[in-house]
């Protein structure tokens, strides 16, 4: 209660904001674009529009969920002007990254192994976040926006392809590349540190 | 695809099952493929897990390394920014 009170009170007043929430949202901004100084201009824009919406906050959500509302927005945003740049990893070129997980006939090369994960707890589960969070960083650009877009803001498919200029296909085929390149590093590199 | 789907069709339905209503026939081999091949199944969990662990990402970021926070000439820009916009200061 007292922290809602004072969650409250922080977003009541924005002098406080750098320091309450800046580093967060840094954080949370950069693990999705990479590049220092454009995360935090991402950080001054949800600043900025904080700023002209605080009278409808009105305290419904803790001051912290509604600022990375905001962020995921101004994400999306960059993103969608961003893919209209040309591009390193186009489509086509990722075609092969699945490939190597199957034989000639179609049947597991290497069988998936049995993870000790359990679905509903998993954010208390931090070693095997932070191996996520690795491995996302080693996606492919074009992937890792596809599926952070999808599995992280909780975009549609018909909102990814919107905002990434694809067909629902390569949406479809975009997200199984990136499970299947995330599953293979898990089990890498989790697995081999003994989960 | 082959009325038979091998791993490797199944890995793909699986990923499609999570954005899109696959027809229903596919929907009825797949699940037939699952109750056979434990693998595939393990795909299954293992895609369900990645999703559940996304979800969080952002519950994730307070923990993330305090070495990749703003520099203090970021923060000293931020407040300065939201300063003037409270002042009105251009």
């Amino acid at each position: 209660m007292n922290a809602r009170k004072s969650d409250a009170a922080n977003i009541d007043n924005p002098e406080t904001w750098v320091n309450e929430y800046g580093d967060f949202l840094y954080r949370y901004a950069l693990s999705r674009v990479k590049d220092p100084s454009v995360a935090e201009d991402l950080v001054q824009e949800t600043f900025l529009a904080a700023l002209r919406a605080r009278e409808n906050f009105q305290g419904r959500s803790a001051g912290r969920t509604w600022l990375i509302a905001i962020l995921k927005h101004k994400i999306v945003d960059y993103i969608r002007k961003k893919i209209r740049e040309p591009s390193s990893d186009k489509i086509e070129t990722l075609s092969d990254l699945a490939d190597s997980d199957f034989n000639d006939s179609g049947k597991w090369q290497i069988r998936p192994f049995k993870w000790a994960v359990n679905p509903d707890k998993i954010y208390e589960q931090k070693e095997f976040l932070d191996v996520l969070y690795r491995c996302l960083a080693e996606l492919p650009e074009r992937l890792a926006e596809a599926f952070m877009l999808r599995e992280m803001d909780g975009l549609s498919t018909e909102e990814v392809c919107k905002v990434l200029d694809i067909t629902a296909t390569n949406s479809w085929v975009m997200l199984y590349r990136a499970r299947m390149s995330l599953r293979g590093c898990l089990e890498n590199q989790w697995l081999s540190a003994g989960q | 695809m082959h009325w038979m789907f091998s791993c490797k069709d199944v890995s793909q339905l699986i990923s499609e099952s999570m954005d899109r209503t696959l027809p229903f026939y596919q929907r009825v081999l797949m699940r037939m493929h699952l109750l056979m091949c434990k693998y595939c199944a393990r795909c299954r969990e293992q895609f369900e897990a990645i999703r559940a662990a996304s979800c969080h990402a952002e519950l994730h970021g307070k923990e993330l390394d305090d070495s990749r926070g703003l520099s203090n000439d970021g923060k000293e820009r931020l407040k300065k920014f939201l300063k003037n916009h409270l002042t009105g200061t251009p």
